[in-house]
C-alpha cells in the first residue's frame, strides 16, 4: 500500500475535532456553563473546513463526485450533519442537539472508515451525471431528515420529564407547577426525587416541547421534499439506466419505505390522537428507517444498488 | 399484521343491500363512509403497506431476486409460507399480492374522497370569488400533490399495459429483427397492438476494457440500427446509455463469451456451426453447453443417427496448472481461471454421446445438457482442452471396425451482449406525475409560509410597533405552514 | 405448447430489470408463450415472402400464387421443430402430388446447423433462410414451429403453434373447393 492519500488525513484530522466537541457537549449536560458549549461548538467550526477539505480533495484523488460507494456516501452524509449543526446552533443557538449530532457525524465517520475503499474507478453504472442529482438529494435529505428524531427524541425527553415534575410536584407538595426553569426547582426542592428526579430535572434544560416539536417538524418540511424529489430522480435515473423507473429493489423499496413514514408523519399531525406524542415516534422509526437503508440494504441484502464496496 | 389486514376487511364487508330497512342500512353505510375517508384510516393503510413492502425488503422476491434465493426461503418457511398465501399474501411475492393490491385501492379510494371533496371544494372557492390567501395556495398546493398520485398510477398501468418488456440477446456480429421470435423472454401488455416494430438491431462489437483491478470499467455495445435495410443509427449502448428507435428502447444488461465452435461429423460435413452463448458471474469463468442434434452418423449397430452434446467450460485467461502425474491420453490437464480478458482462451470440453432428449418435442433449456440418454465419450467424462485457433480429432466406432473421425474447433472467441428492450408510452407521464407531485408538495409546504412571511413583513411595515415578531433564535409561532397536507 | 424459446439466462442483474414491474404493471403482462393464437391473425392477406433459400436458391411465395402453400417456420435448434418434422414430412407425400406446395422459414438459425437438419430428415421442400427473424416479423410469428396455410389467392387459412393437427381439414376444404 501507498501512503496515506491526503483526503484520509484530512478525515482523521476532522474526526479528532469532532471527537474533542463531543466530550465538550457531555461535558456541558451537567456542568451549564455558555462557555464549554462554545468551546465544543468551536470545535466543530474547527472540523468543518477539514471536512469539507477532505470530501474535495477525495473527489480530485477519485476523478468523480465524491458519493461513488459508502466510505464516500457515509462522510457526505456526516458532513451534511455537522453543517446543518452548525448552521441552526450559530442561527439559532441550539447547543444541546450537538450530543446527538456529533454522536451520529462521529458515528457514520467511523462506519465510513471501516468501509474504507481507496479513492479510485466508479463502477459502470455510475457513470451517470445522475450520480451527482440522485445520491447527493439522497445524502442531502438523509442529513436533513435525522434532525427531525433529534429533535423528537429531545421532545419525546422533554415531554417525559415535564411529566415526571408534574408527577412527583403533584404527589409531593402540591404545589403548581409550570414550565420553565420553575418546575426543576420544584423538584430540587421538593423530597430528592432520586436519579429519576435528576434526569427529569437535567431534561428541563432542553427548549419547551413545543419548540422541539416544531423545530422537529421543520426538519421534516425541508428534508421530506429533499427525499421525495431524490426518490424520483433515482426513478428517471433507473429508467435512463436500466428501462425502468421503479423495480422494488431493496433500496428502493426501502428508500420507498422512508418516504411513506415521513408522510405518515405529515399526515399524523393533523389528525387528532396522533400529534404530538405518535407523530414524535414515527420520525424515530424514519431515523431507524433511514439508517437501515443505508447500511442494511447495502452490505447485507443483495441488489442493483450494493455498489458499497465497488 | 393486524393493522395491515383489518382495514380491508372492513371494506369488503358492505354486503347487497337487503331489501328492507334502507334508512338505517344508509345511516350505516354513511358512518361507514365517514370512517372510511377519515386521515386516520388512510394511515393505517399506509401502515399495511409499509409493512408489506418491508417483508418485501428482507424476504427474497421473486421478480427481483436471485431464484435460487427464492426457492431457498421457500423450502426453509414452507408452512409460513403458505399460511401467508392464504392470506392473499405470498411473501415471495408480497408487490404483486392480493394484500397488497387491496391495500393500495383501499388507500386509492380513500385519496379519491378526498382529491373530489376537496377539489370541489376549491373551485366552488374559486368561482365564488372568496379572497386568495395563503392557505388558499396551500390547499392547492395540497391538492395538486394528492392528485398527481392519480396521474402516476394512471402512467404506470397505461404505460405497461399498452407496451412490452423483454429480454434479447445478440452476439457480436449478429442482426435481429425486432419482433416476438427475437425475444428471449418477453412480456407483453393486455392492450398492447401485438405488432412489433421489425426494424433490426446489430451488435457490431461489444467491449468490456478491464481496469488495473480486474473489474471492467465499462461495457459498450457498438450498435447499429437497419430500417428497411437501411443503416439509420449507429451508436454506443451503455449502461448509462441506451439505444432508442420507433419508441422502443435496448438498455445495456449484461454480456458474455459466446465462443464459436465447428463441428464436422465423420463424413467431414458441417453439422454445427456457431456461436455459443456462456453464462458467468465474473467472465473469468463461464459455461456452457454444446448440442448437435443433427450430427448425421450413425454408430454400428444401431437404427438411429446418434447425437453429440458437450458441457463446456471456457476461460478467456486460462492458467494451465501443473501436470498431474500419470497421463495417459493427454487429458490430464488442469486450468484455473485468470482475468476476464481474452489473453489465453481455453475451452473445456466434456463431450457425451447419444440422445440429446430433444426429438420428444420438450423445450429445453439451452444451459443444460440432458445428459440422460447420453454416455460420456471419454471414461469417467474426462474432459479436453481445446485452446481458441485449435481443432480437435475424435474417434467413433465405424461400421468398417475402424474408426471413424470427426473434428471439434474452436476458431473464433465473440462476445454476446444482453439487452433488456421495452417499450412504455407511460414514461413521460410519468414524470410528469413526479412534476406535478413535487410542485404541489413545494406549494404546500414553502409557498404558503412564504405568503405568511410576506404578510406580516408588509403588516410590520405598515405597523411597526406592536408586531410580535419571532426574535432571532426562537422558531416562529406554531401554526406557519404546519396543518399539512390534508384537511 | 412450451416454447423452445431461450430460456431465462439472465443473472440476477438480468432478471431484476425484467421483471421488476412496478405496482400494478405485472398482472398486466402475461407470458406469450401462454398465449393463444388470436383467430383475427388467419383470413388476412400473407405479406410478401421472398428470399434466399439454405441452399442458395431464390425463393419467392408470389411464385406459387394459384396453390395452397403450406409455409412452416422451424429451427434447427428447436426440440418441438424435430419431433414435428416427420408428420410434416408425411403430409409432404400426401399432398405435394395433390397440388400443396411446402415452404420453410429456418428463423434465428445458423446455416449450416440448419442444411444438417435438413439432411437428417430429407426435408424435400425449400426453407428460406431468415436469421434476423425479418420474415417472422411480417408473418408475426412468436416462436418455431408455427405453420400457416396459405390459399391459392394468398390468404392466410390457418396459423398453428407447435402442432399440425388442423392442416389436413385445411387443406382438404382447399383442394375440395379448387
Amino acid at each position: 500500500m501507498n501512503d496515506t492519500p491526503l483526503s484520509l488525513t484530512l478525515f482523521g484530522v476532522a474526526v479528532a475535532f469532532y471527537v474533542a466537541a463531543l466530550i465538550g457537549f457531555f461535558v456541558y449536560i451537567p456542568i451549564r456553563r455558555r462557555r464549554i458549549a462554545d468551546t465544543a461548538l468551536g470545535l466543530v467550526a474547527l472540523a468543518w473546513p477539514f471536512h469539507l477539505a477532505s470530501i474535495l480533495t477525495r473527489a480530485i484523488e477519485a476523478g468523480h463526485w465524491p458519493l461513488g460507494n459508502i466510505y464516500e456516501y457515509s462522510t457526505g452524509i456526516s458532513f451534511v450533519i455537522a453543517t446543518t449543526f452548525l448552521v441552526i446552533s450559530l442561527r439559532a443557538g441550539q447547543r444541546l442537539i450537538g450530543v446527538p449530532a456529533m454522536i451520529l457525524t462521529i458515528g457514520l465517520m467511523a462506519v465510513a472508515y471501516m468501509l474504507y475503499v481507496p479513492p479510485g474507478n466508479l463502477v459502470p453504472a455510475l457513470h451517470s451525471y445522475w450520480l451527482t442529482i440522485h445520491v447527493t438529494s439522497m445524502a442531502t435529505a438523509s442529513g436533513l431528515l435525522v434532525f427531525s428524531s433529534f429533535f423528537a427524541m429531545f421532545f419525546l425527553a422533554r415531554r417525559w420529564g415535564d411529566g415526571y415534575a408534574l408527577a412527583t410536584a403533584g404527589a409531593g407538595s402540591g404545589g403548581a407547577v409550570v414550565s420553565g426553569g420553575g418546575g426543576a426547582a420544584v423538584i430540587r426542592g421538593g423530597g430528592g426525587g432520586g436519579p429519576m428526579g435528576s434526569l427529569a430535572g437535567s431534561l428541563r434544560h432542553l427548549p419547551p416541547a413545543t419548540t422541539l416539536d416544531s423545530w422537529s417538524f421543520r426538519f421534516v418540511m425541508i428534508g421530506f421534499p429533499v427525499w421525495t424529489f431524490g426518490v424520483m430522480m433515482g426513478a428517471v435515473w433507473g429508467e435512463h439506466a436500466w428501462g425502468r423507473y421503479w423495480g422494488w429493489d431493496p433500496k428502493e423499496t426501502f428508500s420507498f419505505i422512508v418516504w411513506v413514514v415521513f408522510a405518515i408523519y405529515l399526515h399524523a399531525r393533523v389528525t387528532y390522537g396522533w400529534r404530538e406524542t405518535r407523530a414524535a415516534l414515527i420520525t424515530v422509526i424514519g431515523l431507524v428507517a433511514i439508517f437501515a437503508d443505508l447500511y442494511a440494504v447495502n452490505l447485507w441484502i443483495a441488489g442493483l444498488h450494493s455498489y458499497a464496496r465497488a | 399484521m393486524a393493522t395491515a389486514t383489518a382495514p380491508p376487511q372492513r371494506a369488503r364487508r358492505p354486503p347487497a343491500p337487503p331489501p328492507r330497512r334502507p334508512p338505517r342500512l344508509r345511516a350505516w353505510l354513511g358512518r361507514f363512509w365517514h370512517q372510511y375517508t377519515r386521515m386516520r384510516t388512510a394511515i393505517y393503510f399506509l401502515i399495511g403497506i409499509l409493512c408489506i413492502v418491508l417483508i418485501g425488503t428482507f424476504v427474497p422476491q421473486e421478480f427481483t431476486s436471485a431464484s435460487q434465493k427464492v426457492s431457498e426461503f421457500a423450502a426453509a418457511h414452507q408452512n409460513l409460507d403458505d399460511l401467508a398465501t392464504h392470506l392473499g399474501l405470498p411473501l415471495t411475492s408480497v408487490f404483486v399480492s392480493p394484500l397488497f393490491y387491496i391495500l393500495l385501492a383501499s388507500l386509492y379510494i380513500a385519496l379519491l374522497s378526498c382529491v373530489l371533496t376537496r377539489g370541489r371544494a376549491l373551485i366552488v372557492r374559486t368561482l365564488r370569488g372568496y379572497p386568495r390567501t395563503p392557505q388558499y395556495w396551500g390547499e392547492w398546493g395540497s391538492w395538486m400533490f394528492h392528485t398527481s398520485f392519480f396521474l402516476l398510477v394512471v402512467a404506470v398501468v397505461w404505460g405497461k399495459a399498452t407496451g412490452f418488456d423483454g429480454i434479447m440477446t445478440i452476439t457480436e456480429g449478429q442482426r435481429v429483427a425486432e419482433t416476438q421470435a427475437s425475444y428471449d423472454t418477453l412480456q407483453e401488455g393486455m392492450l398492447f397492438d401485438g405488432h412489433h416494430s421489425g426494424y433490426e438491431v446489430q451488435l457490431n462489437r461489444f467491449s468490456a476494457p478491464l481496469q488495473s483491478n480486474g473489474m471492467p470499467s465499462d461495457f459498450v455495445s457498438n450498435m447499429t440500427v437497419y430500417d428497411g435495410g437501411r443503416p439509420v443509427l449507429t451508436q454506443d449502448v451503455r449502461v448509462n446509455e441506451y439505444l432508442g428507435y420507433h419508441g422502443v428502447d435496448f438498455y445495456q444488461q449484461d454480456y458474455g463469451w459466446a465462443p464459436h465452435m465447428v463441428v464436422r461429423n465423420p463424413a467431414g460435413e458441417v453439422v454445427s456451426d456457431t456461436a455459443i452463448q456462456m453464462i458467468s458471474d465474473d467472465k473469468t469463468a463461464s459455461t456452457g453447453v454444446l448440442k448437435v442434434p443433427a450430427f448425421n452418423y450413425t454408430l454400428p449397430g444401431q437404427s438411429k443417427p446418434t447425437q453429440i452434446g458437450a458441457k463446456l467450460v471456457l476461460y478467456p485467461d486460462a492458467q494451465a496448472l501443473p501436470q498431474v502425474s500419470g497421463a495417459s491420453n493427454g487429458l490430464n490437464f488442469s486450468y484455473a481461471p485468470g482475468t476476464a480478458a481474452a489473453r489465453n482462451p481455453v475451452l473445456e470440453v466434456q463431450l457425451f454421446v447419444g440422445d440429446l432428449g430433444l426429438d420428444s418435442g420438450a423445450s429445453q433449456d439451452v444451459f443444460t445438457l440432458d445428459t440422460g440418454g447420453m454416455t460420456p465419450y471419454y471414461s469417467g467424462a474426462a474432459a479436453f482442452a481445446l485452446p481458441l485457433h485449435q481443432t480437435t480429432t475424435l474417434g467413433l466406432p465405424a461400421a468398417s471396425g475402424g474408426t471413424a473421425n470427426f473434428t471439434v474447433s474452436f476458431p473464433d472467441l465473440r462476445q454476446f451482449s444482453l439487452f433488456h428492450v421495452k417499450q412504455d408510452n407511460g414514461v413521460p407521464l410519468v414524470y410528469a406525475a413526479f412534476v406535478l407531485t413535487m410542485t404541489g408538495l413545494l406549494t404546500k409546504l414553502y409557498l404558503r409560509p412564504f405568503l405568511e412571511r410576506r404578510r406580516r413583513m408588509r403588516k410590520a411595515i405598515l405597523h411597526p410597533v406592536g408586531v410580535a415578531a419571532s426574535p432571532p433564535g426562537e422558531p416562529p409561532p406554531r401554526g406557519v405552514g404546519e396543518e399539512v397536507l390534508t384537511r | 405448447m412450451p416454447m423452445p424459446k431461450h430460456p431465462c439466462r439472465v443473472s440476477a442483474l438480468g432478471a431484476a430489470a425484467l421483471t421488476a414491474l412496478l405496482v400494478s404493471g405485472c398482472s398486466l403482462q402475461p407470458d406469450v408463450s401462454a398465449r393463444v393464437q388470436p383467430e383475427t391473425r388467419t383470413a388476412q392477406p400473407a405479406p410478401p415472402l421472398d428470399g434466399t433459400s439454405l441452399t442458395g436458391g431464390h425463393v419467392d411465395l408470389t411464385a406459387l400464387r394459384g396453390r395452397p402453400v403450406v409455409i412452416d417456420f422451424w429451427a434447427s435448434w428447436c426440440g418441438p421443430c424435430r419431433a414435428e418434422q416427420p408428420d410434416l414430412n408425411s403430409l409432404v407425400s400426401r399432398y405435394a402430388a395433390r397440388g400443396v406446395q411446402f415452404l420453410g422459414v429456418d428463423i434465428r438459425d445458423d446455416s449450416a446447423n440448419a442444411q444438417a437438419y435438413a439432411q437428417e430428415f430429407h426435408v424435400q421442400y425449400p426453407s428460406v433462410f431468415d436469421p434476423a427473424n425479418d420474415i417472422a416479423a411480417t408473418f408475426n410469428v412468436d416462436a418455431p414451429p408455427t405453420t400457416l396455410v396459405v390459399d391459392g389467392s394468398g390468404t392466410i387459412r390457418l396459423r398453428e403453434l407447435g402442432t399440425l393437427v388442423d392442416v389436413p381439414a385445411t387443406l382438404n376444404s382447399l383442394l375440395g373447393t379448387t
